[in-house]
């Protein structure tokens, strides 16, 4: 054992460059499935540090229209987890709501001066502490969130107000001014928690319990206007199968009358097991999630990098075959078995693949430090090998696999060698048809990933070149946070629109690319009649459609000086009108929240794209707001000349106006960007794994070709002595492979459209399919391939002709 | 008798010639005899080394070695008899570079699972024998020819074979260098091992008992030393 390794050292260190092509496309391979292992681990074990996440589910809801359409939510209403849980208690456990206090704006937290905003707060169940894996630090569990007024907070939380101290007891301040007692403080929540908050408040009082009036009670059976989420936990012996059967019955017995007969809706829910809900189909009003094709992505490239490098050991063990086959022949003459041979070899590339992994944990561990890499795959990851000793068994387990894998045909192929061609004869340069194949397959796949990156990039460029039916650039958004600022609004922007630099303001309850509420109504079609529709439903202050340039097509704008344009005016979208099929939209009328507000259609709006380009155009309703008591966004529309002067501007008045707030602001485009993150992130990613693919590919060549330049040495300085070009050596050597590389173009492109366009369907807008990025990649990795041989043969290829024939 | 072969046939194909490399060659060997066959280039000697060597086949006629019929064994099982009783010398002594003297000279005790204690006994000895015990270290390419052909025979005899087949030991080495060789030869000969030497050299040959000339793949004459 000890000698084969001493053999097989030596080996290493004798071949160079052999060894260094080999150990670092290994290397590189290697790395690049460890990092994407660790990520798709991370991936795929989200919520599992829930004890109980096997028998915990999250309710999500579906409503259908009378006309076909239907809304597929992760969100419920409040009273649906109580009701359920208290007519089927053989079947819940337990349940626990989440309703979302920091949408759409940010909860602002004081004690004492320190003040901050906090994103994902919110009021949940007393019971969500026994239901939910928490690691606590301080407080008592069971009790924690049983009075209302009480807040859990994250250990981050408690650092940021009170430090490193015990903060049990003490007291947070909401912005209204309500006292908030501090009874729990607990450990951050593991990255891979699909809801992840840095506080809990009691959820208590109105709103929480179960309306014991029928019609009060139906009416929040309906109402799914909080961002509330349900949690169930089952009992032991429950069968998750069978929830759809106590849905059905639930729905039979409580919303069926009320929702079928009269608005022609039907509602359905179904329960997703926990631990699923990171990958699951997107819904409504989720959180954010994972997306299972991109992870299959990730690890298709990964798989494909260590395939290119395996395939590079392949070929230049067999490729080199030709020096080692006197050894391998001799050894035979002197008696040794094929097993004792094919044995040597596999060890041989066992320990090649050992030292790449070696090397390759060392690169991860660099890369991972880097912040430019966590920021790339968009969240911090840890290989930790000495605290995790059975990951670090994993790894040297995949790299004694990886060696085995390589070396399995080589060793196979080279201990064939008959003993006689130790003595006899030239070796014949076996094994080429399949070191082409691997070629073959080797570009097909640098250039697939290629073509693929190119064509993402396509659509991304596309994405961000289309029309949103809006001006998102330099719209700044700011937020008026309590009841008093919202009820001085229209003097804020009067204020605001004297600034220099200002060009106008507008003041709305919702912004494109948030969340924007959905709402049922009815709405009179051509005959006059009284029709159910689903729609988004957009509330807007003054200004809003010509601050954010919006096109009216019909009708007026809502004007400031009538007060009955507040709740029963509307203006619709062009979708909305088609849907309808309205010959004049205005003066339709239609009635919303339940009879609460109606009136008449007074303006057609052109089409614009209010959430994200993944879908397409919905029919909308923009709403006139009143003074209502929410978050008001100050949309406030600048000159792209002396921004930073004009937000100096801006803060200072804020100062002057709210002197309590820290003044904060956003850019519209800024904030629509940010929905395309995940794609942004997977494009990055592909490419950068794309280019280490097609570099691991060109490893592999270039000692493909130094042996098949070497063999043909002699060829070559005989064409010379007949006057060949130092070119048409190199095309002679590289003609081979870029047929191969053309064969393989063929294939790649062809799967590559097909992934695209499977990726594409994800989109509402799609950038049409190019075929010249295909052929781009094609030229890219010919182009690549061809330097690549270049340099290796150039030198061959200049020689003076007579060394090349005095080397027989 | 340690060789018989009978109407041995060796033939060459390609597409679209074929060559004949043994015609009908009838040989022996007796137990503890040193042969030499002497021809020139082309004419089948080493053909019919390789063969007597077992690590080539003849096309047709009979091969027993030691009174076995082996001329139809498939190669394991020649490769098992090869390492047991054959010890090879070639003219480019066909060290395996990469390994150092002592490796090279282990090899055929590690492929015939000898224990490792015995390995080294055999091995320093037969160094020793071969006056290259000081060497033992270094690799096949810093060693003079001389010095390499040593180990090579040392590799040869190390597990004591009962035959040592040598491909013209002295065609790559000077006069001096290549008596030393001859003189170790004739010193395992005299130790009872049986010896087939190709050789081009008259003087070479005529150390051994008999020789044998061969041309145009067949044998032409046989001389015996002494008579």
């Amino acid at each position: 054992m000890k000698r084969y390794l001493k053999i097989a050292l030596r080996q290493l260190a004798r071949e160079k460059l052999y060894t260094l092509l080999n150990v670092s496309g290994l290397a590189l391979g290697i790395a690049c499935c460890l990092m994407l292992g660790l990520y798709l681990w991370g991936e795929l074990t989200y919520d599992r540090h829930h004890v109980n996440h096997e028998r915990i589910y999250r309710i999500a809801t579906e409503m259908k229209f009378g006309d076909g359409h239907s809304s597929e939510l992760a969100i419920t209403s409040s009273p649906l987890g109580p009701m359920l849980a208290g007519e089927y208690p053989e079947y819940f456990k337990s349940y626990v709501r989440f309703r979302d206090a920091s949408r759409p704006t940010p909860v602002l937290l004081r004690h004492d001066d320190e003040k901050a905003y906090w994103d994902h707060v919110y009021a949940a169940d007393e019971n969500v502490f026994d239901v939910f894996t928490h690691e606590i630090v301080y407080g008592d569990p069971h009790t924690a969130l049983a009075k209302p007024g009480s807040i859990a907070i994250s250990r981050r939380m408690a650092q940021r107000y009170f430090g490193n101290e015990n903060p049990i007891g003490r007291t947070l301040t909401t912005d209204g001014g309500r006292p908030l007692n501090v009874t729990l403080v607990f450990e951050e929540l593991p990255e891979n928690s699909h809801l992840r908050y840095n506080a809990l408040i009691a959820y208590k009082g109105r709103g929480a319990e179960v309306p014991a009036d029928i019609t009060a009670r139906l009416q929040q059976l309906l109402n799914m206007g909080h961002f509330e989420y349900t949690y169930v936990e089952l009992t032991d012996g429950a069968d998750p199968r069978e929830y759809p059967r106590l849905s059905q019955a639930f729905y039979e017995k409580h919303m069926m009358v009320a929702l079928k007969t009269a608005a022609n809706l039907e509602w359905r829910s179904w329960i997703e097991p926990l631990a699923d809900i990171h990958l699951g189909a997107g819904l409504e009003y989720d959180l954010p999630h994972g997306n299972r094709i991109y992870l299959y992505a990730f690890a298709a490239v990964a798989a494909f990098i260590l395939v290119v490098a395996c395939i590079n050991y392949v070929n230049l063990a067999t490729a080199r075959a030709a020096r080692r086959t006197r050894a391998i022949g001799l050894r035979k003459i002197l008696g040794a078995g094929r097993a004792t041979l094919i044995a040597q070899f596999l060890g041989e590339s066992v320990l090649f693949a050992l030292l790449a992994t070696v090397l390759g944990v060392v690169l991860v561990e660099v890369l991972l430090s880097l912040p430019a890499v966590s920021a790339l795959f968009g969240k911090t990851l840890t290989l930790d090998l000495f605290g995790r000793p059975w990951l670090a068994l994993s790894v040297l387990a995949f790299g004694v696999c990886v060696g085995l894998a390589a070396g399995l045909y080589p060793a196979v192929y080279l201990s064939s060698f008959m003993p006689l061609t130790a003595l006899v004869g030239r070796y014949r340069s076996g094994g080429l048809r399949l070191r082409e194949a691997l070629v073959f397959i080797q570009f097909a796949i640098s250039i697939g990933v290629i073509a693929c990156t190119l064509l993402m990039s396509e659509q991304m460029r596309f994405i961000a070149s289309i029309g949103l039916g809006f001006d998102k650039e330099n719209r700044v958004l700011l937020t008026l946070r309590d009841r008093d600022l919202v009820g001085r609004e229209s003097l804020i922007a009067t204020e605001l629109g004297k600034q220099p630099g200002v060009l106008g303001v507008a003041t709305t309850s919702f912004i494109m690319g948030r969340d924007i509420p959905h709402g049922t109504g009815k709405v009179q079609n051509n005959d006059g009649a009284m029709t159910d529709l689903d729609f988004s439903l957009l509330f807007v202050g003054d200004d809003f459609i010509p601050v954010m340039g919006i096109e009216l097509v019909k009708g007026r704008d809502f004007s400031r000086r009538l007060l009955t344009d507040v709740g029963s005016t509307y203006i619709v979208n062009e979708t909305f009108v088609r849907r309808m099929g309205w010959d004049d939209a205005l003066g339709k009328r239609m009635t919303l929240g339940g009879g609460a507000f109606s009136g008449p259609v007074i303006g057609v709006v052109k089409d614009f794209n209010y959430k994200s380009l993944h879908t397409s155009i919905e029919p909308l309703v923009i709403v006139r707001n009143g003074d209502g008591n929410d978050d008001r966004i100050v949309v406030v529309s600048i000159a792209p000349d002396g921004i930073r002067e004009t937000l100096q501007h801006i803060q200072k008045l804020f100062a002057q106006l709210d002197p309590i707030h820290p003044f904060e602001y956003t850019f519209l485009d800024e904030e629509l960007d940010r929905l395309y993150v995940s794609e942004e992130r997977l494009m990055k990613l592909i490419g950068i794994f794309a280019a280490i693919c097609i570099l691991v590919a060109c490893l592999g060549l270039f000692g493909l070709a130094a042996s098949a330049t070497e063999q043909r040495t002699k060829e070559i300085g005989i064409r010379k002595v007949l006057g060949a070009s130092t070119l048409a050596i190199i095309l002679l050597l590289a003609r081979r492979v870029l047929m191969l590389i053309g064969a393989g173009a063929i294939v790649a492109s062809i799967v590559a459209w097909l992934a695209m366009q499977q990726w594409l369907s994800g989109f509402a807008y799609r950038a049409a399919l190019n075929p010249a990025y295909l052929l781009l990649a094609a030229l890219g990795a010919g182009a690549v391939a061809l330097l690549t041989i270049a340099l290796q043969s150039r030198r061959t290829a200049r020689a003076d002709p007579v060394a090349a024939l005095r080397y027989e | 008798m340690i060789i018989e072969t009978e109407g041995l046939k060796k033939l060459y194909r390609t597409d679209l010639v074929e060559t004949t490399a043994l015609d009908s060659v009838n040989f022996s060997v007796d137990s503890g005899q040193f042969v030499s066959i002497m021809g020139p280039s082309g004419c089948g000697k080493s053909t019919l080394m390789h063969i007597l060597g077992l690590i080539d086949t003849p096309s047709d006629g009979q091969y027993r070695f030691l009174g076995e019929d082996v001329s139809r064994y498939p190669e394991s099982k020649r490769a098992a008899i090869r390492k047991r009783n054959i010890g090879f010398v070639f003219q480019s002594f066909n060290l395996i570079d990469e390994l150092t003297v002592h490796e090279n000279v282990e090899l055929p005790l590690l492929y015939a699972k000898t224990s490792a204690r015995e390995r080294q006994a055999k091995v320093d000895a037969v160094l020793e024998r071969m006056d290259i015990g000081h060497r033992r270290d270094h690799l096949p390419g810093q060693l003079s020819g001389g010095q390499q052909q040593r180990v090579a025979v040392a590799r040869a005899v190390v597990h004591q074979p009962n035959l040592i087949l040598a491909d013209e030991p002295t065609g790559n080495l000077d006069s001096e260098h290549g008596a030393e060789v001859m003189k170790i030869l004739v010193k395992l000969h005299e130790g009872g091992t049986s010896i087939v030497m190709v050789t081009h050299s008259p003087d070479n040959a005529a150390y051994a008992e008999r020789t044998v000339r061969m041309l145009d793949g067949r044998i032409l004459a046989e001389h015996r030393s002494g008579t």
